[in-house]
């Protein structure tokens, strides 16, 4: 195997990203990684604004490609190949980040390779000490948009186990904390009020945990947080601040409870003895650890990645390009993006 | 020097290159969905010389089609180290004289502005149409620049019989301007960050009403 660089590209929600990756024989080793996110820029409107999130993307990704260059300390010619994010995600956003990225591959006559966003996360957990090799597996993808399981035979290789049927698990976080009027977004809020919290003091339903399969469904647990947060306090559904800990760990313990279940029996039910999990929502420490215990207890390795690669980034879209390039795979710059890409069609 | 322009703030877009005041090859594109591929795919095989200076119409106009375009030009540049440049298409509308420009800003609305060669591009106004008029008879311009053909704006200029031109903007037009410019306008528009012209901020609104369930 020959020594390859490949700059990869990100924008398909709300952090404009770019990565910088050497694979080589005996490693696969991140150059640079450089993140704006605009968080905070959406925060004030309690969620992810598309057109604001296209003229962000527009604006940042040029000096984040040369930051990342300049941090890489490589020059542009010394790029073997070219990737970028091609769905799924917000269609303005995916737009600059690909078209760019494809004008980069068109106007250096290398090759460009069009990443499923959901492919980055999935592969992510398998790149530790700087070493890359894919393994068979069962994959739990948790983040705002989606939540799935997946068999993973390799790399393009997706048999779809089970997946939300309403919100992502990310989301029902979202919208619990804006129903408790915590700032955007809600997953780390919830998790910090959630420690200080007694998560068996509401009896918040686990959605589809009887039922024989692997699909989720949050929208109802979201639901018995509001009826209680009215039953707590009828005239504003704002509790007391005293009560609000033991809402979201009540809350938190609920969803976890789900996908730890769900995600042992399709681990049990595969020919798998590795589960996998990533996206944003893997984040949270009190999942990582009874996730681990589960698993422990079922025989099943367990693996995440470090948190920086749990969210959106980069460096995941790198990862899967080098898996996919291994393979000698290239996509014209005809592809178009596709906000709605699935894994598994 | 070698000048690329694409111009794809409206769905008939078009890519020109010149070399110094010669054209070199030029083409055209349609579907602003789609002036992403398109637009690409007509670069690689149309370029094979690095442009010096790469030209965008930024309208105003369709944003996918522009943001694509700066997003061509900056993948671009990248590779080839050329100077990329945002310049409002309504320049297309620019003759020997200062010229009153108006189009269709949507929603309802309408925008206003002058261009001229010494002075470039006047403050962009969006107004009402009943404010649009009120300016036409005020100012009572001998002929207006229509930019981009449209029932409703020609419906007001007939009716205040104001004579006026369409335009629809042109990669070529872009760089056959540019040229015409003055020097203190090519140093604006360099200092002008690369996006589309936006003629109003995006359209967002706080949720101030509570969850809907909440109101069961």
């Amino acid at each position: 195997m020959k020594e390859s660089i490949v700059l990869a590209v990100e924008s398909s929600c709300d952090e404009t990203a770019v990565a910088i990756l050497k694979d080589s024989p005996s490693e696969v080793r991140v150059l640079s990684s450089v993140i704006s996110s605009q968080i905070d820029l959406h925060a004030e409107w309690g969620g992810v604004v598309p057109e604001l999130a296209s003229r962000n993307h527009l604006l940042k990704l040029k000096p984040l490609v040369d930051q990342a260059l300049s941090e890489a300390s490589i020059t542009i010619d010394q790029v073997s190949f070219f990737a970028a994010t091609n769905g799924p995600g917000l269609a303005s956003s995916l737009l600059i980040g690909s078209t760019m990225t494809k004008a980069m591959a068109m106007a250096a006559g290398k090759p460009f390779l069009a990443i499923n966003h959901m492919e980055g996360h999935l592969v992510s957990p398998f790149f530790h000490d700087n070493k890359l090799e894919l393994e068979p597996h069962v994959s739990l993808i948790i983040s705002g948009g989606h939540t799935m399981l997946l068999d993973v035979t390799g790399i393009g290789q997706y048999q779809l186990l089970g997946k939300t049927l309403d919100d992502a698990a990310g989301e029902a976080f979202d919208k619990v904390a804006k129903m408790l009027s915590l700032p955007y977004p809600g997953g780390p809020i919830i998790e910090r009020l959630a420690a200080q919290g007694d998560p068996k003091r509401f009896k918040f339903p686990r959605s589809m945990v009887k039922k024989n399969n692997l699909d989720f469904s949050f929208s109802g647990l979201k639901t018995a947080v509001l009826y209680e947060l009215k039953a707590l306090a009828p005239d504003t559904g704002l509790p007391d601040q005293t009560d609000i800990p033991d809402i979201c760990a009540s809350f938190q313990q609920a969803v976890i409870d789900v996908l730890i279940k769900k995600s042992i029996i399709a681990t049990s039910l595969s020919d798998k003895k590795v589960l996998t999990l990533s996206g944003g929502v893997s984040c949270n420490e009190t999942l990582r650890a009874q996730m681990k215990e589960a698993c422990s207890q079922s025989k099943i390795d367990v693996l995440y990645c470090s948190k920086h690669l749990s969210t959106d980034n980069a460096v995941m879209i790198g990862l899967a390009a080098i898996l996919r390039r291994r393979q000698g795979e290239s996509h014209s710059i005809s592809i178009d993006i596709n906000p709605n890409l699935s894994l598994t069609s | 020097m070698n000048i690329l322009a694409i111009e794809t703030s409206t769905d008939k877009g078009s890519l020109s290159f010149f070399q110094s005041s010669d054209l070199v090859w030029e083409m055209e594109v349609s579907s602003g969905r789609h002036h992403n591929t398109q637009v690409l795919e007509a670069l690689e095989q149309q370029l094979t010389t690095a442009p010096d200076l790469i030209l965008i119409g930024s309208g105003p106009g369709n944003y996918t089609g522009i943001r694509v375009a700066i997003s061509i030009a900056q993948g671009i540049q990248v590779i080839h180290q050329s100077e990329v440049i945002a310049l409002p298409s309504l320049f297309c509308a620019l003759s020997n004289e200062p010229k009153t420009v108006i189009g269709n800003a949507r929603r309802g609305e309408f925008y206003h502005t002058e261009v001229s060669t010494t002075h470039g591009l006047s403050e962009i106004q969006v107004l009402t149409e009943e404010a649009l008029v009120s300016l036409l008879k005020k100012n009572a311009p001998q002929e207006v620049a229509l930019f981009e053909e449209d029932e409703k704006t020609i419906a007001i200029l007939n009716s205040l019989t104001i004579p006026f031109q369409i335009i629809t903007p042109h990669a070529s037009t872009l760089i056959h301007q540019w040229q015409a410019l003055s020097k203190d306008i090519h140093q604006e528009c360099q200092q002008t960050p690369l996006e589309p012209v936006y003629l109003r901020p995006p359209s967002m609104e706080k949720s101030t009403k509570p969850h809907p369930l909440l109101s069961l």
